[in-house]
Formats: structure tokens, sequence, C-alpha cells
């Protein structure tokens, strides 16, 4: 039986239609950006649930949660508590974007029955993959830039430890939205049914938030033995990492202190850190993009 | 003398999905420069026909050919309209199109020619989709598939939801694309599209039940009987089937009994006549099955 990969397009392009192959497989990508891009901006659920409910939720957290700035310890501000409350939360959004979103717009094709359309495309399956990564990254970015802005007006303060802050956090950004959409199209091919797949993914997204205390922002409240998962587990790791970066939160408990800000465990400001991350998005990324071509395209997905 | 290739060929298809077996050995060619068409009830695997060949299933067994290719390899070459398939509602007509424009590379601007020929509105395409009818959403994906140049166009039921003008209209875009050379399979349940095609394959449960022009089709399907009153015409007509319809009952001409014995009776509203491209469905879909069976 003869089936379909990235080999069998380079095969076909020999036609006087043919255009160079990065240049098709650009387009495609941006077809599929653009498409996705749309759709998830028209689709309520997205601007409830990935820009509405993370603004909300930082609001709650500081008017409820967040200490008064007579309580703060000497060791930090509460603009900088302020502040690493909304990286966390817009982390939040972020993987509620490229998780939730976007494996319900994959789940919604697959359900649609649209592959049967669009295999009998010359469609190369990375560009698909890559082109509904993008548009994530696009309307997660909207989320998070939205909760950050939210806490400025809140008082939060924002400050780049260096030069190099700028791409730690830009990356871990993107490196983080690989991690949510490679995710997102893990369940979505386990799990055929399309409810199914929100209902999974939202529990994905709040297991994740609160077995990590708050994406890593309240590491007290897992017992120390298990601290060292919040510097591991991809969400708190990405937000404690841009946490560190974007305030002026301190690395360290400060001697004669149990507790302060973020730690202990003391935050993972080193750079093996940051590879850390890049293996978590490789590692998933590249088996979402084998699964979009082995599973979703060869494997006959939504059937 | 020499046989013309087939465009498409298909050899002993199997295709099941977990609740059981859709098409279960189908075999069909169809010939190049023609236009095909698939008759049959819903749910005889009609759809995931076009599909296998299409290459947006794959076969459980058997071949398929498309100019002497995989379905696989033969993307280029092909155009699929796969009804409510196609389409995003969050997106505006426009974007649909567009979308599907950068994903064939053999794609033109002739979407906007279709859609007029259509009588769609061309205003609308600024609209989403999701506000569309049924019949502006057929429009729409029949404009995107016959806007790209290739040499096969497969197209599943794409009448269904279209007003009679409107199927007419697309019969003459349909007519001067097999007048260019091209292949057209097509799906449907309309026997009105009998008058476009060229050769025509009945689809049952059991696979291609019956498949020739639509004069020789036409040709074999007995005299109909038309009832308008209370008269009783089932010992008339063969296995005493009726085909019921607001106005009429209709059953086929029992073999061995008169036309004139038959409309004899006093009183009664009864009439034999030639069968029409409706008989010929209800013949060859429904009759023959069961006695296929």
């Amino acid at each position: 039986m003869a089936s379909r990969s990235e080999h069998s397009q380079t095969d076909t392009e020999t036609t006087t239609h043919s255009m160079p192959r990065a240049s098709r497989w650009m387009t495609q990508t941006k077809a599929f950006a653009l498409r996705n891009l749309r759709a998830m901006l028209r689709t309520k659920a997205t601007i409830i649930w990935g820009f509405g409910f993370p603004a909300f939720w930082y609001f709650l957290t500081s008017l409820v949660f967040l200490p008064d700035s007579g309580d703060v310890s000497e060791a930090t501000t509460l603009g900088t508590i302020k502040g690493s409350t909304a990286v966390s939360l817009g982390l939040f959004g972020v993987l509620t974007v490229t998780l939730v979103a976007f494996a319900g717009g994959l789940s919604d094709d697959l359900t649609a029955k649209r592959y049967r359309k669009l295999r009998s495309l010359p469609v190369a399956p990375s560009a698909d993959f890559a082109g509904r990564y993008l548009a994530g990254v696009a309307v997660a970015a909207v989320a998070y830039v939205l909760v950050l802005l939210i806490g400025l007006l809140d008082g939060a303060t924002y400050t780049l430890r260096g030069p190099l802050s700028i791409p730690v956090v830009i990356g871990t950004f993107l490196l983080f939205s690989l991690v949510g959409v490679s995710v997102a199209v893990l369940v979505t091919r386990l799990v055929g049914d399309s409810e199914l797949v929100v209902g999974i993914t939202n529990a994905i997204l709040l297991v994740s938030y609160f077995l990590t205390g708050y994406n890593g922002m309240n590491p007290g409240l897992l017992p120390a033995e298990s601290h060292w998962v919040i510097n591991v587990a991809p969400n708190s790791l990405a937000a404690r990492l841009q946490a560190w970066h974007m305030t002026e939160i301190p690395a360290t408990t400060p001697v004669g202190v149990e507790r302060a800000g973020l730690t202990p465990p003391a935050l993972p400001v080193s750079i093996q850190f940051v590879g850390l991350l890049v293996v978590w998005a490789l590692v998933l990324g590249s088996l979402a993009t084998y699964l979009m071509d082995s599973a979703v395209y060869r494997g006959e997905g939504g059937e | 003398m020499t046989v013309a290739t087939p465009a498409v060929s298909v050899r002993e298809l199997r295709k099941g999905f977990g609740n059981g077996e859709v098409l279960a050995g189908v075999d069909l060619d169809v010939p190049a420069g023609e236009i095909t068409l698939l008759m049959g009830p819903n749910g005889v695997g009609k759809t995931i026909l076009l599909s296998c060949i299409a290459g947006g299933l794959y076969a459980d067994a058997g071949d398929i050919s498309v100019f002497g290719d995989s379905p696989d390899a033969a993307t280029e070459q092909l155009s699929f309209m796969l009804q409510d398939a196609m389409l995003v509602d969050e997106l505006t007509g426009h974007e649909n199109i567009a979308f599907f424009r950068d994903l064939h590379p053999r794609t033109t601007d002739q979407y906007e020619d279709i859609l007029a020929t259509l009588d769609f509105d061309i205003e609308a395409l600024e609209m989403e989709v999701g506000d569309y009818s049924g019949g502006m959403k057929r429009k729409l994906e029949l404009a995107i598939s016959l806007s790209v140049e290739v040499p096969l166009y497969l197209l599943d039921e794409p009448t269904a939801a279209l007003d009679m003008t409107t199927v007419n209209q697309l019969h003459s875009v349909l007519a001067s694309r097999r007048e260019a050379g091209e292949t057209l399979l097509i799906s449907s349940h309309l026997p009105a599209d009998a008058e476009l095609a060229d050769t025509i394959a009945f689809v049952a449960e059991n696979g291609i039940t019956a498949i020739g022009s639509p004069e020789e089709l036409l040709a074999a399907v007995p005299s109909v009987v038309l009832a308008d009153g209370p008269a009783d015409i089932a010992s008339a007509v063969r296995d005493g089937r009726l085909f019921e319809d607001k106005v009429h009952r209709r059953g086929f001409l029992r073999e061995g009994v008169s036309p004139e014995s038959v409309t004899g009776e006093k009183g009664a509203a009864v009439q034999v006549r030639e069968p029409t491209y409706t008989d010929m469905f209800n013949y060859y879909v429904h009759l023959r099955e069961e006695h296929d069976e």
C-alpha cells in the first residue's frame, strides 16, 4: 500500500508547476499558520479561556493571595512578587493557547474529516505542524503580553538581568510553546473524541499548574523532597527561568531565613536549565512532527 | 483495435473501519476524458471510494492506479471536492480559497468565474463561511476544487443542496471540462446528473452492480407502471415493489404482463410509460440490488 511521507512530496515536484521545495514548504506553512491564527482568534473559547481567564486569575491572585507591601520580606518587593506572578500566569495563558486551543483546532479538523481532503493534496506534514505552531505562538504571545501588561498596571515591576535575558525570555517562550503544541498533538493522537481532547488538555493544564506549585511560583506547596520537580517540569522551569530574567527576584534563599520569594529550591538560572528546556522541546517537538506524518497523514488520523 | 488506458483503475478495493467493511472488493475503470457518475444510496461507500482514489484514505487491500501511479504519487494530477469537509466556518470565503490556493501548486484564479457562473454573490466571499447556506458552501467547495488545473477531478455530491438552475449551470461547467479533455468522477444522488454522464456506475453494498452508458442502462430498465388514484397495481409490478411520491405510486412492469392489461381497468388512472432517469435510479439502486442479493 502506498503511503505519504515527506519524501513522496519530493517525488512529485517535477511538473512545470513546481517551485523550489523550500519555497513550497514555506507557502504551505504560511497557509496553515494564517488559517489557524484566524480560526483561533475568531473562536470565543480562545478569547475567553486564552485571554480572559489568565488575566482574571492574575487579578484574583493579586487581590486575594498576594501580601500587602508591609508584609513582604526584605529579600524582595511587592512589585517583584507581582511581576513573577504575572510571568507565571502569562505562561499559564501560553499553555492554554498552545495546548488546549491548539488541540481543539486539530481535533476539529480530524473529527470533521478535513484530513481526507488534506491528504489528497501535495502537503508536507511538517508544514502543517509548523504552520499550526506559528499560529499558536502568535496567539499565545497575545495572551502572555496581556497578563504582563495587566500586572504592570497593578504595580508589577519587570527588570531584565542583562542583554542575555532577552534571548532567554524569547527562547523560553518559544520552547515552552513548542512543548505545549507537541503535547496537544500527542493527546489528539491518543484520544479520538474531540470533546475528550478538550477535557484532557484542560486537565493537563490545571494539574501541571497545581502540581508544580502554581507554575513554580509557590514551591512551599510541595514537600521538600519534591522540590526538584519544579526545576524540571517544563511549565515551572520556564516560569522560574523567566521570572529570574525579568524581575529582581533572588535566585537563592538569603542567609538567615527559611524561605523567600520563589526559593527554596534555588531558581534554575544556569545555562544547563535552558538546555533542559531545549531538550524538552526537541524531544516532544520531534515526537509531534513524527506523529503528524505517521499518525495524522500516513496513519489516517480522524478515521 | 486499441483500448484506451483508463485514467483511474480500481481493482479488488477493500476498505473498512472499526464498525465493518464499507468497500468489499470494488472494481472500477474510469475512462480518460469522460464523465463517470457514481450513483447509489447513502452509506454504500461512494465517498469512501472517492477518498481512496484521491489519496485521502488508504485501501486495506486492492490496487488503485491514477494515471498509472498510486494515489499518493498523483496528488498533483487530481483535485478532490469533498462535501462538508473542506471549509472552516470561522474563515471568510476568500480566506478559505487562499488556504487551498497555497496548498496545491496548480491552483489558478478561475474561482471568480466559476462562482459567477454558479450565481454566487462575489461579495459574500467577505462573509464568514459559518453564515453561508448549504448551497453557498457547495458552490465555494466547487470553485476551490475546479479552479485547480489538473487532468482529473473527483467530486463528491457536487449537486447536493443546489437548486435545479444551478445544477444546470454546473453541468455546463463540467461539460466544458470534459470538452477540454479532462476526466471527471462524480458521486451523486440526483437522477438529473445522469444527463451529464458518459458512464454511470451504480454502487450498492455489494460493490458496483451495473455500469454502462446512460442510454444502455436506461434501455435495460423495464417500462414503468404509474398509478394516480387508488388502483391496485402491486400485482402488475416486479416484486410487488412500489415507489411512492406525493402524486403517484409507481413500479416496474412485471415480465409477461402486457401494458394494455394494466391500463385497461375502468376508472383507474393507470398508465404505462417509458422509464426516466429517476426510474433508472430506483431500478438499479433498489430493485436490481435486491435481486442481486
